[in-house]
């Protein structure tokens, strides 16, 4: 029988869970016997292996160039790193995490052919394309992708009865996500999402660098430099110990002082880190905007990934919505225990045990579309003048499955073809500029010699899997395109050339 | 739009209408022919008939067509009588329409063209009033018996000169379809038709006329380059970048006007552009008063468009000054424009800006935000402004106007943090 893996594939650490036999999900332990992988990799210095997790952490201080990290907030965009003069993809050195991550469990589990990802709520087409072909190039068969604060919402609802709207609040090492939902045992009724790509644990830990620095030049009267000067320990660490302490001393070696030993308070780190706070705040708020609630109106919120474990986050939570935020569960474990579910909730009946089938067979979820989708059509804007505007077509938050037809017309006779395109946004955004293309064509050629306003009909249809199908129509003389978008089709087979030069494994 | 809409319900009924034209001429026609039935080898003109119809007269006659919504008077040119023809043709009639409410030196109307709002009744060329038809080949001594909708024309979709109380004079024509009179403007200018008639009516227009409106519009351009000079000596000094940025705007102008037209505007702008520059080194600008009558001679479209090049200037080199953040907010304010269009607009200009924000910014200026304003509505600003850059900040594929649009939500963090929390 197939194991069922859930994988949450983080910014700044990954687990992989699977749905034993008995219907529980539990985290499989790395190689090392850690619960958690750090999502980083390696190069080794003659290129002719890697390494993933902490022995890769381990060489990011002397290797600095050849240790790469947060690489997941750069899927989207797919900016590459260098590294011996070769270009790495985000998607390639994701697969590489990925692989550990299936090779450590295939040793104690047996072999994992297909696996549930996680990705953040707010990720792009793109983002989840590259997450699936991340998996791919891990010899993974990637089943589904489910968003993180779904699947942690899944485990929770698994392990105490929920019930009532509730907030998802999932601030992990690169990201931070709010989720609504609407919880009824495990019946669980995402209502909508929202995220932040660039706010995440690391991003203190660089404030928390900055206080650092700031206060050893105050007082030793010497300009920090990392290339003479040394911490102690990270800023990590520095930070998971004002999680607990009011203070920490911080050890710099190097440089004319030679050693020095500096008192940093939790409320120096706070003062530093505000408005990090308050962009958090500011995605909770428009978060509860979107979903037209108030505070007031949350009956519980969940935490979720390792960055609620800073005190000042809790607090500011208990303050924001009037109760303290519920924490019963690993934070860093709950999404790929969420996902392990899911991995038996979604799979083939013939795939499960009785057991297996009694714990999935009463959940359930409704997911909504993350994004608006649209297409570029001219319009006349309120000064009465000819635009290429946004039209959006399937709303953000609409229950999935949908689908939605709308008509458009052709602007000037003897038009004999039409620019299509399929448009993801994040807001209801009508300037094409600020929103993201992720498909264009034509539709054409169309008959000669007709008038203007021919219509053209445009159908989107989003399923369950995430995946668009699109049909654009010529009413009149029924020419159809027709397309699918999603994370089966959305990469050109141009973005992972030269993916070989990185997959040592497959030599 | 409900009022065009229904507009173009009506016209589609009186295309309608026309279709039935010819069968009712045929009809006409035949109990004009019934006096003496032709024959196959007899050509037209060969005799006269003995119950000959009168020559051809026309007549204005106003009626009330009901729409959906509302009614409309339409101003039907009718015929009756023998058609004006000297052999067999094919027959056409046309109706043009001129001003003809003002009066020159000698106490004569002064024509004036008059346009027409709808597409289908214009001159080929032209925006001015036609309506023209064929009736296809009719034959000698053929005619109306009794008073026939030749063609027609709804005053509520004229454009005259001027608004109020007009005096149109509709000249009809007969034509032959193979030899047709050129009409330009409402005048005729070439050929000759087969018959003229003339008629006039009044009708009184509550809507500025196309002589108002092209003064108002190029008023509104003189004051659009006043202002931009004024804003781009917000910052003290017109720095080259502002000034090219004004100089493309004029040449924008300039490039849509005919050849004829073009150099004397040219000299006109740039007579404004110096007036308006002495009067910004001197420190006159009077940006207050070119905002107040902007607002009054100048459309959405031309106050749009004035905020759209302050806000040209406001990034034309690069950096967005706190002065001029403030200026193009009080501009876009004072002038009424559309908030939403405007917000838009100028955040395009902000995720161009290379490295334009960095460094300390007013938040006030930069995020629009009124220092009269509560928290709560201060709040409710920064979360909408938050939810509008943070995607952007997701779906911008430029890494620059990306990085910009972090930097946005950096000082709309930072203003959260010091206005709110």
């Amino acid at each position: 029988m197939t194991a069922l893996v859930g994988i949450d594939l983080g910014t700044t650490n990954s687990a992989l869970a699977i749905l034993d036999q008995t219907g529980r999900p539990e985290i499989v332990p790395n190689a090392e016997g850690d619960h958690v992988t750090p999502s980083v990799v390696f190069f080794e210095l003659d290129g002719s292996a890697t390494s993933v997790g902490q022995a890769a952490k381990d060489n990011a201080i002397v290797y600095p160039d050849r240790v790469f990290h947060e690489f997941k907030r750069s899927m989207a965009t797919n900016v590459p790193v260098t590294v011996d003069g070769q270009q790495v993809a985000p998607v390639e050195l994701s697969s590489l995490v990925l692989r550990k991550l299936v090779e450590d469990t295939s040793e104690r589990k047996g072999e994992i052919r297909g696996a549930v990802i996680t990705v953040p709520a707010n990720f792009t087409n793109e983002a989840r394309v590259a997450t699936i072909k991340a998996g791919e190039l891990a010899s993974l068969r990637v089943t589904h992708i489910i968003n993180e604060p779904t699947a942690a919402l899944f485990y929770y609802s698994y392990h105490k009865p929920v019930s009532g709207t509730v907030v998802v609040y999932d601030f992990g090492g690169g990201t931070l996500d709010v989720s609504i939902a609407r919880v009824s045992g495990k019946n669980v009724e995402i209502v909508t999402s929202k995220g932040d790509p660039r706010l995440g644990g690391i991003d203190f830990d660089r404030k928390l660098s900055e206080v650092i620095r700031r206060t050893f030049e105050a007082s030793a009267g010497e300009k920090f430099d990392e290339r003479t000067h040394q911490l102690g320990k990270t800023p990590k660490e520095y930070k998971k110990q004002l999680t607990t302490r009011n203070e920490c001393a911080v050890q710099i070696v190097g440089g004319k002082t030679g050693r020095k030993i500096l008192t940093i308070t939790r409320q120096e780190f706070e003062t530093a880190t505000a408005t990090l706070i308050s962009k958090a705040d500011l995605l909770v708020d428009s978060t509860l905007d979107e979903a037209g609630l108030r505070p007031a109106d949350i009956t519980q919120v969940f935490l979720v990934g390792g960055s609620t474990r800073m005190p000042m986050v809790t607090t500011h939570l208990e303050k924001l919505f009037g109760k303290p935020p519920v924490c019963h569960v690993n934070p860093d474990e709950v999404v790929a225990l969420g996902a392990a579910l899911y991995a038996g909730f979604s799979a083939d009946e013939k795939d499960l045990n009785p057991a297996q089938k009694s714990v999935v067979s009463s959940m359930e979820l409704q997911e909504v579309a993350n994004h608006f989708f649209g297409t570029i059509c001219q319009t006349g804007d309120a000064t009465g003048r000819q635009r290429l505007s946004n039209s959006i077509i399937i709303e953000k938050n609409t229950p999935l499955p949908c689908s939605k037809t709308e008509p458009y017309y052709t602007v000037r006779p003897g038009q004999q073809a039409v620019d299509i395109s399929v448009t993801q946004s994040a807001t209801r955004e009508e300037d094409p500029d600020f929103v993201r293309t992720i498909w264009e064509g034509s539709l054409g050629p169309l008959p000669e010699g007709r008038p203007a306003n021919m219509e053209i009909r445009v159908t989107y249809s989003y399923d369950t899997n995430q995946i668009m199908h699109c049909r654009f129509e010529d009413v009149a003389s029924g020419l159809t395109k027709e397309i699918d978008i999603g994370v089966k089709s959305g990469l050109t087979d141009t973005s992972l050339e030269g993916v070989d030069r990185i997959l040592i494994d497959d030599e | 739009m409900e009022g065009i809409i229904a507009v173009a319900i009506v016209l589609a009924l009186l295309n309608i209408g026309f279709a039935f034209l010819r069968s009712q001429w045929k009809t006409s026609g035949d109990a004009a022919l019934s006096a003496r039935p032709q024959t196959a080898s007899q050509r037209p003109g060969d005799a006269k008939p003995s119950g000959l119809l009168p020559p051809m007269e026309t007549r204005l006659r106003a009626e009330e067509v009901t729409g959906k919504h509302h009614s409309y008077i339409v101003q039907r040119v009718e015929a009756k009588g023998r058609f004006p023809i000297p052999e067999a043709l094919k027959l056409g009639f046309t109706a043009s329409i001129l001003d003809v409410t003002e009066l020159d030196d000698e106490g004569k109307p002064r024509p004036i063209a008059v346009v027409s709002s709808l597409e289908d009744y214009q001159e080929s060329d032209t925006t001015c009033f036609e309506d023209r038809q064929e009736l296809g080949v009719v034959q000698l001594y053929q005619g109306w018996s009794s008073w026939t909708s030749v063609l027609s024309v709804i005053p509520e979709t004229l454009v005259p000169p001027r608004k109020g109380d007009r005096k149109y004079q509709v000249n009809v024509l007969a034509y032959d379809v193979d030899r047709q009179p050129t009409v330009r403007h409402g005048f005729l200018l070439d050929g000759e038709p087969l018959a003229t008639w003339a008629h006039e009516f009044v009708w009184k227009h509550e809507s500025d006329g196309w002589q108002e409106h092209s003064e108002k519009r190029r008023e509104s351009e003189e004051l659009i380059v006043r202002l931009a000079v004024a804003m781009g000596f917000v910052d003290g000094s017109l720095h080259d970048a502002e000034a090219a940025t004004i100089r493309q705007w004029i040449a924008r102008r300039l490039d849509l006007l005919r050849p004829e037209y073009r150099d004397k505007q040219k000299q006109e702008f740039n007579e404004v552009v110096k007036q308006a520059y002495a009067a910004a080194r001197a420190g006159k600008a009077g940006a207050s008063g070119i905002i107040d009558r902007l607002k009054e001679v100048g459309d959405a479209s031309a106050r749009m468009e004035a905020v759209e090049l302050c806000l040209d200037i406001l990034s034309a080199d690069g950096q967005a000054a706190d002065a001029e953040l403030k200026a193009v907010n009080a501009i876009a304010q004072r002038l009424d424009v559309d908030v939403e269009q405007f917000e838009q607009q100028k955040d395009k200009r902000l995720v161009d800006l290379a490295g334009g924000l960095n460094g300390e910014v007013d938040c006030y200026a930069l995020l629009n935000i009124d220092r009269k304003w509560g928290r709560d509505q201060i709040k409710a600003h920064l979360n909408r402004l938050y939810g509008r850059w943070n995607a952007r900040a997701e779906s911008l594929a430029d890494p620059e106007e990306r990085a910009q649009a972090e930097r946005m939500l950096e000082v709309i963090a930072t203003a959260r943090k010091d206005l709110v929390s």
